[in-house]
């Protein structure tokens, strides 16, 4: 048909392949988001606050930064029932258990934070755990002594004790080199566990993290949460909420554009006054309003945005209907006595059809931005990983003044490359299927 | 002349008259809306509770009475009075009543906010941030019209010239709503560079002369303005440039030139004139899209204006001023489109004499 | 200059002299670069016109008319590829003159143009007495009073009551239209004025109305017209000499009143046998087969595939021979 001769002529401009290499990347990232992380796993993983993420550093940067010689360390996890173990039998049925859990340290910074997980397993009383610490320049570390009544994870960094003795935060103190404490000491070190266990059958688990300073490919958030979840999950709301409100939208206004321009009298009147309504009414604070006082949930809004959108066509597409209007074909269907209904939707409205596909791709990435700018106001949906929310994650703590500008960048890199890839398209069809542009 | 002003006048007079059923209507949605959970009734709720405990507590009689009693008669007061009000008749009959309190903007007394003068009735919050927006917006949408219009004919001249191809590819750089553009400027030339200011209305302490405190405003709104102007220019001039184009090549333009009309004649009276009708109706969509995009904007900027009031009210939860700030936002759009429209009466004499309907 | 312009609004006393040259048109080329390839609108046109010998230009769509009229007039489109040859007015040519004399000498001055009575010919946000006005006001210098004084004078000539001109252009119909931007041609008195398809949008009763009216102009004042139509018909009412065109060429030019009886080239021959007359019972003919592609315009006489009469001298392109009783065609048979 006439419309696919003129889609090919596409192949002639270069911003719309590369913006059709864009829009593919983004459906291979949507896929592989679906495929990795299935949907319920995504709002899990989402969610689930610390628990899950305990392990990642804090607001850690992307990997991909070291690339450009930042010497960010990344984080290093030893458990102790790979490490070296000496067990001791002492009297009075004590057990003394020494784990020696070595790592190698060769980065330029120092670690964020260290923590020690404990995993006891007893029945009334509980193992005693002395910790010391060794550097490569052989000086002994003594540090704390715990009783490991429960599962807990210990912050060796936060402990004020270790801090006093130091005299510095732990994570630097106990890497730092002493002629010159502001540079990290390369090489070894080793925590070493003494675990008396005064029971037969207690024992205790240990595993002990340096939390490094980048995570990923795409770094974590202030709950410690991997980025690239979040940004990967991105890419199928926006496409799917962008969209399905474009082309609900631009159908509906393309319809009762259409109806008003051919019934005319009243019934354009009245579409008229609906499309007045719709201008004034404010679409952004009444989402707010409605996130506010009804509910969050994308498709509530999606419902209110389809709604808004039946109200009245667009003045453009009036025009078009009306000269469409008199062409003899819509005479001769009338002539032979054709409906109303069969005239508009047979003949009058898939002519134009061709002039609505540029409009409605163009659309698709407002309402991405739309959804973003509800996220970032803080009332874009509770569960789902969208990037607008990880904007307002970032925004929210200040990632502008802190600097940690991957955490505002990433999603908004992500953001920019959709519209781009969308109106880029759009505009490009535009030149195409435009009537007025053909004189050129 | 008169003829002229008479025929405008009327033209204007019904367009006022079906604009402002238009927001009539669009306030009662916004308050139908605003009542799903019941927040309007709340609204009165609380005001009448105010007054009857200001007539109460000024009652020097009734103050002396245990505390028992005297809420015992609160509440049957406020009941009495709810009931006097309407507080218990169908829904219809309430949501007309605030409909009637809602084009005024009397949302009564906000949960948390307050004015800069300590007041806490709704309006006076509102208005007081309205000069802001409008001077932050009225300029910038001022500024992106003329350079729109200047570049767009000035690039119809030059169809396939290198800077006609450079807009048109960089058209879609407008698809970014201007808070996004805000957040990257904000992140070069105050955190990185550190030549502007973060956001804000003036610096503090207050600049004491006149001149220093507009040009501290003026500091202030370098980045808002450039963040809006970045987001609507190149595509506002591509789109202008094509109707430029579109109309260049009709038949009374090419008359015009074989009547040996200056280039600059031909331009400014057969093709500007003609066009910008259309480019209004173009413009008037653009500023309903930038009053919403402005929101988010002020946020970031820390502007005061009627953006950011709707901002701190959603993260205090002060939903009387959330609604409020609907209507108001309703108002100023409302005013866009009869602006608009009056300037595209004078504009086409075709409207005026009311040949062919719409536009 | 001014009264020069004020004064010759009044009934020509002389005897028109036809062996006064205004126009002379020589070696005429106008191409345009399209997607497609280069395409020969105008290929090689010649011919001279006397002072107030009205021209009429007959053919069918495509022939290169229309772009020979812009050419003349200089209106082009951005994708020319070649303009060149002699365009001699009044003894100038036209060719040598850049843009910004044209403009200011020529334009209006010598040379006005009513176009095609398209709906659109007036600009929609300008009052229709301005637009009138406006050539004066530009070229001549003339006071507004003025201007529209004069307008007011132009107006009652073609027939366009008065009070119209206050009005804007969607307040006229097509055939008040037509007469306002008649009334907008004669306005600074040109020698030589084109009209291009000046009737063909309107109705029957209009079309005669407005002929009625440039019959009347042109007997009365001092003017030329290049009259460019399709329509056979009409054209005799004007036209003192015809040139005929075809796939860019001059194919037949001679005196009206020998070409409206005897034809000479074949092609017009057939023009006129598709014409339909009033009293005799013609069998209307036409002609088969379609105008050739002026993008690689074929080898010899372009009318040869279509033409009745044609032979093998034909594959060469023949050059205009001069006919008896005035005027030139391009075809092998006037070789005798």
């Amino acid at each position: 048909m006439n419309t696919l001769m003129r889609l090919k002529e596409l192949r002639r401009y270069p911003s719309a392949l590369v913006s059709l290499v864009i829009i593919g990347l983004l459906v291979l990232m949507s896929i592989y988001a679906v495929v990795r992380y299935p949907y319920s796993e995504a709002v899990r993983l989402w969610r689930a606050g610390e628990v899950v993420w305990l392990e990642n550093p804090k607001n850690a940067a992307p990997k991909w930064i070291n690339w450009f010689g930042a010497g960010q360390p990344e984080t290093i996890k030893i458990q102790s029932e790979q490490s070296k173990k000496t067990v001791e039998n002492l009297s009075g049925g004590i057990t003394k258990t020494t784990i020696v859990m070595p790592f190698d340290f060769l980065y330029n910074n120092f670690p964020s934070e260290l923590a020690v997980f404990f995993s006891p397993n007893f029945v009334s009383k509980p193992p005693q755990v002395v910790m010391s610490w060794r550097t490569p320049d052989g000086r002994e570390i003594p540090l704390v002594t715990r009783i490991a009544k429960t599962e807990e994870r210990y912050l060796l960094s936060g402990d004020p004790a270790v801090q006093k003795k130091l005299g510095r935060v732990p994570e630097e103190g106990l890497f730092a080199r002493p002629d010159a404490p502001q540079s990290v000491l390369k090489g070894r070190y080793e925590l070493i566990l003494e675990i008396y266990n005064f029971e037969p059958n207690s024992s205790l688990a240990a595993k002990f993290v340096v939390y490094g300073k980048v995570h990923g490919w795409a770094g974590t958030d202030h709950l410690r949460r991997d980025l690239s979840i979040g940004l990967l999950w991105g890419a199928p709301i926006a496409i799917i909420f962008g969209f399905a409100a474009a082309i609900g939208i631009s159908l509906a206004q393309f319809i009762i554009s259409g109806i008003g321009a051919w019934f005319g009298g009243w019934v354009d009147i009245f579409v008229d006054r609906l499309t007045e309504l719709r201008m004034i009414l404010p679409l952004l604070p009444i989402l707010i309003m409605v996130g506010m006082l009804w509910s969050r949930s994308i498709w509530v809004v999606l419902s209110v945005l389809l709604m808004f959108g039946l109200l009245g066509g667009t003045k453009t597409y009036r025009a078009m209907f009306l000269q469409a209007r008199e062409a003899p074909y819509i005479d001769a269907a009338r002539a032979y006595g054709a409906s109303n209904f069969r005239i508009i939707f047979r003949y009058l409205l898939p002519r134009l059809i061709p002039v609505l596909i540029p409009g409605f791709v163009l659309a698709i990435p407002s309402y991405v931005f739309l959804e973003a700018s509800l996220a970032v106001l803080g009332i874009g949906d509770p569960i789902l990983p969208t990037w607008g929310k990880i904007i307002f994650d970032a925004y929210d703590r200040g990632a502008l003044y802190t600097g940690y500008y991957y955490w505002l960048l990433e999603p908004a890199a992500l953001l920019m490359l959709t519209g781009l890839g969308f109106s880029m398209l759009g505009f490009t069809l535009d030149r195409i299927f435009n009537p007025r542009l053909r004189t050129l | 002349m008169l003829e002229n002003l008479k025929r405008l006048s009327s033209y204007f007079a019904v367009r006022l008259a079906l604009v402002l059923t238009t927001v009539v209507i669009a306030v009662y949605l916004i308050i139908v809306i605003a009542n799903m959970g019941g927040y309007m009734d709340k609204i009165r709720e609380n005001e009448i509770r105010d007054q009857v405990y200001s007539s109460i507590l000024a009652n020097p009689e009734l103050k002396r009475l245990p505390e028992g009693e005297l809420r015992k008669i609160l509440e049957q007061q406020i009941e009495i009075r709810k009931r006097e009000v309407g507080l218990d008749k169908p829904f219809f009959q309430r949501s007309l009543n605030y409909l009637m309190r809602g084009i005024t903007l009397n949302f009564g007394r906000a949960d948390v906010l307050q004015s800069d003068t300590g007041s806490s009735q709704v309006r006076l919050i509102l208005l007081e941030r309205l000069p802001h927006t409008l001077l932050l917006w009225g300029i910038a949408d001022i500024l992106i019209f003329f350079s729109s219009v200047f570049f767009a004919l000035a690039l119809s001249r030059r169809y396939g010239s290198i800077g006609d191809r450079l807009v048109v590819a960089l058209a879609p750089t407008s698809t970014p709503p201007p808070w996004f553009y805000g957040i990257l400027l904000i992140l070069v030339f105050a955190s990185l560079l550190r030549v502007l200011p973060y956001g804000g209305f003036v610096d503090a302490p207050t600049p004491k002369t006149f001149i220093g405190f507009a040009l501290s405003v003026i500091k202030h709104m370098i980045l808002p303005v450039l963040s809006v102007f970045v987001s609507s220019i190149f595509a506002s001039i591509y789109s202008w440039r094509t109707f430029f184009l579109v109309y260049s090549s009709e038949d009374y333009v090419e008359l015009a030139k074989a009547k040996g009309l200056s280039p600059r004649a031909v331009e400014r009276r057969y093709i500007l004139r003609p066009t910008l009708p259309p480019i209004i109706t173009s413009f008037a969509l653009m500023l309903i899209s930038l009053w919403m995009g402005g929101i988010i904007t002020e946020t970031v900027f820390s502007w005061p204006g009627l953006g950011r009031l709707l901002y701190q009210a959603i993260q205090q939860t002060d939903t009387p001023v959330i609604v409020g700030a609907n209507v108001i936002y309703g108002y100023l759009l409302a005013l866009t489109v009869l602006l608009l429209d009056f300037l595209y009466a004078l504009l086409d004499p075709r409207v005026r004499l009311g040949a062919g309907k719409g536009a | 200059m001014a009264d020069h312009a004020l004064t010759n609004l009044g009934p020509v006393t002389e005897t028109p002299s036809s062996s006064e040259t205004l126009l002379k048109v020589k070696d005429l080329r106008l191409y345009f670069r399209t997607t497609k390839g280069v395409v020969q609108a105008v290929d090689n046109v010649s011919f001279s016109l006397g002072r107030r010998r009205s021209l009429a230009i007959l053919g069918e769509s495509g022939c290169g008319k229309t772009s020979l009229a812009r050419a003349i007039l200089r209106l082009l489109p951005r994708n020319v590829h070649t303009f060149s040859g002699e365009i001699v007015l009044d003894g100038v040519d036209l060719m040598k003159m850049n843009d910004e004399w044209f403009r200011r000498e020529i334009r209006w001055r010598k040379i006005s143009f009513v176009p095609q009575a398209a709906m659109n010919a007036l600009n929609p946000v300008l009052r229709v007495g301005y637009q009138i006005a406006e050539p004066l006001i530009v070229h001549l210098g003339v006071s507004r009073e003025e201007a529209y004084k004069r307008a007011e004078e132009v107006a009652r000539v073609v027939g366009l009551p008065v009070d119209f001109l206050n009005r804007y252009a969607f307040e006229l119909s097509g055939g008040m239209r037509q007469r306002a931007i008649i009334a907008m041609a004669l306005i600074t008195n040109p020698p030589l004025i084109i009209l291009d398809e000046p009737t063909s949008a309107l109705d029957v009763l209009t079309q005669a109305n407005i002929m009625n009216s440039l019959k009347d102009i042109k007997r009365k004042f001092d003017v030329t017209y290049i009259l460019i139509t399709h329509d056979i018909a009409t054209s005799s009412e004007l036209a003192d000499e015809v040139l005929v065109m075809y796939a860019g060429h001059v194919v037949e030019h001679s005196p009206a009143e020998r070409f409206y009886k005897t034809p000479m080239h074949p092609y017009a021959q057939k023009l006129m046998a598709s014409v339909p007359t009033l009293r005799e019972d013609k069998q209307l003919e036409f002609i088969p087969g379609q105008p050739p592609s002026l993008i690689n315009p074929p080898k010899g006489c372009r009318f040869a595939p279509r033409c009745p009469k044609r032979f093998e001298r034909c594959a060469e392109e023949p050059p205009l021979f001069a006919l008896d009783g005035g005027g030139v065609a391009k075809c092998w048979l006037m070789a005798r």
